[in-house]
């Protein structure tokens, strides 16, 4: 029993103290993945004297090792919908998106459009070919766009919705006839159709696309390739020698998956890698202390939002339904707190669906409802919500209490939040305690629309249409966006009408009304625009461009270049 | 009124009834210790969020502002909850399915047996966490869980003695008199387990605690009540790039005082009765052959018979 006691005492301290770490530990890529690639040992200086005799020496590659706490959930760019800016590197599209609200041209050298804005010319540059040796010229380009609208790919041909005709007129010229002309051509529509090689897509069924995984999936025309991707912990992609911009200054890109913040932060300090892609409020205050690290606090196209479920056929009480309700929350909700403790302050209080980086299109008529739970109450009170039977939560016309099922993935800062969005709630009488799960249980709720009030966020286009394309009806089947269940006959009228409006002013207050009937109607309770806050190792790269809001973006990315 | 007297003369029992008398009474007083109320959900400005200790916060703040101390003092009172709890629902059905399976042995002991060695095998914590993710995260669930599989131990403890116990006389004689099994089990076999039962458990609740510690660590704690556990979840996630010690480092520790306690008071509870490690009180050592012959003072020096 004497080793008993030992074995108890040392499990328990174990357990105690350093279980933390022990979880925290992260599988080593490079151990397994550049065991490889073994480094010439002789020292490049000692070789001038040897140089005609010996091969010369391959320069070390620069590798860039990037943490984020997820990488993707399919290399397969057909569904996937993950870190866009690592997809970006790998392919290619017509136009580029580059700073924040600017468009450059990719794989179209240049554009024109005829006077009805019904047919688009493209020139296409030329020389450029995929990575697997194939070459892209506009035929390739052709295929990709109407093999995309004929098998229906669900991440790119809402962009294509109009597109009538593809066809190569030559190898270098690809015209595009539109069915209705359309405002957003180069804003929205070609940022993220990737161009896909013929070569690995043709002849599939549709559910062979949307089977397809594998490094096969990743071949496209952009300046990286990807060699391995391991589900949950690493991702290589390579140079690509024959991009057509000319080969990245940076050899290697490897994207680590880490399971929590912090190890992260620590694996940046410590030199493990070089890039965060996304640093959580709390890690900034270290980071900016080192001085091998540079912080970059960046406006970015996120929102986070509380989803009130707004489908007809949800299974939210219908007390949720009523806009009377939505507005008391409003006031309910802690905008300046939600962004204290789950964003440390790295954001601002948030109106409408449209990010203020957005410009113009933000609706900045829309003021912001302050937390007030007086008012809350009176609006409750009025609306005939009163707590009958006195346990401190009201009750609506037929006596149901007003309790809500509250979720959000997990996440320790998701949890801080959902505690002061179910504290708001309880100062107007409404219970709503807090649940968190992973996401894949947040995401199985969704066929049936089985929830009441989601937290949850979006990345958006820089052109309007996709934020307003995910309140439309359609949009509310499987596998569509629309996450709030909003439909409303109002609001698809003015998309529909946005859509093919060409003059930018009409288009902006189209939008601007469309914002407006948005904030009323609150599917969405938008909390805040958020920063994005990435950190990079200044000692070992330099040059990243900053307008993109993300270093990684592949115009900002290519711009950087390692130190010496 | 022995075994009492042998616990008290024990340093390392008494220093470790002392240390659960200490968490005992805190999280009995914990409204009056606890400086600020860990329920109540505070406005805070960004330099409050992971304050260091100072005069207010002696522990310093979280990283919802909210005061470490009043925390820990309050989270005692989940981790006694669900440790007492969980170890006595596995003290109550280990005892029953050991003293059923020792004494029928046969058919229904082996069933059971083999029951016991399957959920053995089987690896407590993973399983825990896959049957709290299906059913949810309150703390009966918890408490459930914990107790409905850390039973097994305790099975086999009191089998292994049950089957000694039922070979002795006066159980033969209880049955010669006409007793029925049950009154044999309860009357006479049950009260020469008791002892060795108690010990196990007070060690049980020590695995509860950390049980419920991990699991609330994992994230899987019941979200409404401030555990140590969810505490570390908390500073794991979010106060280590912080270096907010404050934050991680009591809840550690507090979980290490309480399972220390008890693990001594159980290893000196088990010294005490458990005849691997003591003659049995049943037992006279003197009449043993083999000890009558080869070393006598033993008898002697061994205290524990009546």
């Amino acid at each position: 029993m004497k080793t008993n006691l030992w074995r108890f005492l040392v499990v328990c301290v174990v357990l105690a103290l350093t279980a933390p770490s022990l979880i925290g530990c992260q599988p080593q890529p490079e151990t397994t993945t550049e065991a490889p690639q073994v480094q010439p040992t002789e020292a490049p200086a000692a070789e001038p004297t040897l140089a005609g005799a010996e091969p010369p020496t391959e320069p070390e590659p620069v590798t860039l090792h990037v943490g984020t706490t997820y990488i993707w959930d399919t290399a397969n760019p057909t569904f996937g919908w993950y870190n866009y800016n690592l997809r970006n590197l790998i392919y290619d599209t017509l136009i580029e998106w580059g700073d924040i609200d600017t468009f450059e041209p990719d794989l179209a050298e240049s554009w024109t459009v005829s006077d009805d804005g019904l047919v688009w010319t493209f020139k296409i540059r030329e020389g450029v070919t995929f990575h697997d040796g194939t070459p892209c010229t506009a035929e390739e380009i052709a295929w990709s766009l109407n093999w995309t609208i004929e098998n229906e790919i669900e991440t790119f041909s809402f962009y294509l919705a109009n597109f009538a005709e593809v066809v190569a007129l030559d190898p270098t010229t690809l015209q595009v006839t539109l069915s209705d002309p359309v405002g957003n051509m180069e804003s929205a529509l070609l940022l993220f159709t990737w161009i896909l090689p013929p070569s690995v897509w043709d002849g599939m069924s549709y559910d062979e696309i949307m089977e397809f995984e594998g490094v096969a999936a990743g071949i496209g025309t952009g300046p990286y390739k990807l060699v391995e991707w391991v589900e949950g912990e690493y991702l290589i992609l390579e140079a690509f020698e024959d991009y057509w911009r000319g080969r990245p200054a940076i050899d290697r890109v490897v994207y680590r998956e880490f399971a929590t913040d912090d190890v992260m932060i620590q694996a940046l300090l410590a030199g493990d890698i070089d890039v965060i892609d996304m640093v959580p409020g709390p890690g900034v205050q270290s980071l900016e202390s080192a001085d091998t690290v540079e912080v970059l606090i960046m406006d970015s196209l996120f929102i986070d939002e509380l989803i009130i479920n707004s489908h007809e056929n949800g299974t939210q009480p219908a007390s949720l339904n009523d806009p009377q309700v939505r507005l008391a929350m409003e006031y309910a909700f802690d905008r300046g707190q939600i962004i204290t403790l789950g964003y440390l302050g790295y954001g601002e209080p948030a109106t409408t669906v449209l990010p203020t980086s957005m410009g113009d299109w933000h609706n900045s008529d829309i003021k912001p409802i302050l937390f007030d739970p007086v008012e809350g109450n009176r609006i409750l009170d009025e609306a005939g919500y009163l707590d009958t039977d006195r346990d401190g939560i009201r009750e609506d016309g037929e006596g149901n209490p007003m309790e809500y099922r509250l979720y959000a993935t997990d996440s320790a800062s998701n949890a801080r939040i959902l505690e002061v969005i179910s504290d708001g709630l309880s100062q107007i009488g409404i219970s709503a305690p807090p649940t968190v799960m992973n996401e894949d249980s947040l995401i199985g709720l969704y066929p049936d629309f089985d929830f009441d009030l989601i937290y949850w966020g979006w990345g958006l286009d820089p052109d309007p249409d996709f934020a307003m394309f995910i309140f439309t009806c359609d949009q509310r089947e499987e596998g569509g966006w629309n996450d709030s269940g909003y439909c409303n006959e109002d609001f698809e009228r003015m998309y529909e009408e946005q859509a093919v409006t060409v003059d930018q002013e009409e288009r902006r207050e189209l939008i601007w009304e469309m914002q407006q009937k948005l904030f009323d109607d609150r599917p969405y309770l938008v909390s805040t625009y958020y920063d994005n806050i990435q950190a990079y190792r200044s000692d070992r790269f330099t040059g990243f461009g900053l307008g993109c809001g993300d270093i990684l973006w592949k115009w900002c990315f290519l711009q950087g270049s390692p130190i010496e | 009124m022995n075994a009492v007297k042998q616990f008290v003369r024990n340093p390392m029992g008494v220093v470790g009834a002392g240390m659960l008398l200490v968490v005992i009474l805190i999280a009995l007083l914990a409204p009056w210790l606890a400086p600020y109320d860990p329920q109540v959900r505070v406005q805070v400005t960004p330099d409050d969020i992971l304050a260091p200790p100072d005069a207010e916060h002696l522990l310093g703040r979280d990283d919802a502002g909210k005061d470490v101390l009043s925390q820990l003092i309050y989270g005692a009172r989940v981790s006694l909850i669900v440790g007492f709890t969980a170890s006595f629902m596995s003290m109550f059905i280990g005892t029953t399915v050991g003293l059923v399976a020792g004494f029928y042995g046969g058919r229904v002991g082996n069933w059971l047996m083999r029951l016991v060695d399957f959920l053995m095998v089987i690896p407590d914590l993973p399983l825990m966490l896959v049957i709290i993710a299906v059913t949810g995260r309150g703390l009966t669930n918890i408490i459930l869980v914990i107790g409905l599989l850390g039973w097994t131990y305790t099975a086999r403890l009191v089998r292994s003695q049950v089957l000694s116990v039922k070979e002795r006389q006066f159980v033969l004689r209880a049955r010669s008199l006409g007793a029925s099994a049950p009154r044999i089990i309860l009357r006479h076999i049950f009260p020469q387990v008791v002892p060795l039962v108690i010990a196990q458990a007070v060690l049980d609740i020590s695995v509860a605690i950390l049980a419920e510690s991990s699991l609330a660590f994992l994230g899987l704690g019941d979200p409404t009540l401030i555990s140590w556990g969810m505490m570390l979840n908390f500073a794991f996630e979010r106060a280590i790039s912080r270096q907010a010690w404050w934050f991680l480092l009591p809840p550690g520790l507090a979980i290490v005082w309480v399972s220390l306690s008890l693990i001594l008071i159980g290893n000196t509870l088990d010294q005490i009765v458990n005849p691997r490690l003591r003659t049995h009180h049943l037992f006279d050592a003197r009449r043993m052959v083999a000890l009558a012959v080869g070393v006598p003072p033993l008898a002697k020096a061994d205290g524990a018979g009546e």
